[in-house]
């Protein structure tokens, strides 16, 4: 099908890439299909893009892309919601805001997008873990988390950051 | 708006499945307890709020502002510094 995207021109994408939002997000509650718009020029930077609303799209990094370091606990409530039976079914985004004007860019990392992309559903939900915020500053962050961590190890580690409430050791 | 005055213990209904119990009262905050549906979200008003605000503004960001980060985020060296993490999933990317 096509979307129409004012920031990214006509996509052609397989219907299959669209994903449902049952709740929207905050403050876009009634936006309910979203695609994921990646491409390699622009690694690892993604887009949200909303199906039905050409100008409304949303900037997307990683988590660990600039916090290595980052934990996640996501309620069970949520998990069982999105259908989520393991922590590396889900693909897991940060939505970055950028200041008019500026080459800030934030982060938000109390917040994250979850989605699963077997059943197509996504969500934002709230990070458990204390002390997160909805506005990270993306190059701070990646010098911090870059000064301290130790190299990651490809995949396990982001398995062992995504934990539902249940089994998490706190 | 509905004003209610509720003793520890004490319930009140919202809809036919929703229940808030004061749960505690302790000087000047109050414990609440809540039953809801799984799909019924339930939220701290400043948190929900703060991550709306969050998301108007993210929803607005501009080219200017997008380029200048792009430029910097280039001359910091991170392009071809991709976790592993993040190219798991991505099976669109090549």
């Amino acid at each position: 099908m096509q979307i129409m995207s004012e920031r990214l021109g006509t996509l052609d994408i397989p219907d299959d890439a669209l994903i449902s939002f049952p709740h929207g997000i905050p403050a876009f509650e009634t936006v309910r299909q979203f695609t994921v718009v990646r491409n390699e020029r622009t690694a690892p930077f993604a887009w949200l893009q909303a199906a039905d609303r050409p100008e409304l799209s949303f900037l997307l990094l990683k988590p660990w892309d600039f916090c290595g370091d980052y934990d996640l606990d996501i309620s069970d409530g949520d998990c069982r919601e999105l259908g989520l039976t393991a922590p590396e079914e889900a693909d897991i985004y940060a939505i970055l805001a950028v200041r008019t004007g500026s080459a800030e860019m934030t982060a938000n990392l109390l917040a994250p997008l979850v989605i699963n992309p077997r059943l197509r559903r996504g969500m934002q939900v709230i990070n458990n873990i204390k002390g997160y915020t909805t506005r990270h500053n993306v190059m701070t962050e990646m010098r911090r988390s870059q000064a301290t961590a130790q190299p990651p190890l490809p995949g396990r580690q982001q398995a062992q950051q995504v934990r539902p409430a249940a089994t998490a050791a706190r | 708006m509905l004003v209610l005055s509720r003793k520890k213990n004490e319930t009140i209904m919202i809809g036919d499945d929703i229940e808030i119990t004061v749960v505690d009262i302790q000087g000047d905050q109050v414990r609440l307890g809540i039953r809801a549906p799984k799909d019924v979200a339930v939220h701290r008003q400043e948190i929900y709020r703060a991550i709306e605000k969050a998301n108007r503004q993210a929803a607005q960001a501009d080219e200017d502002g997008l380029e200048a980060f792009r430029r910097i985020w280039e001359t910091a060296g991170v392009n071809g510094k991709v976790h592993e993490e993040s190219k798991r999933g991505d099976g669109d990317e090549n």
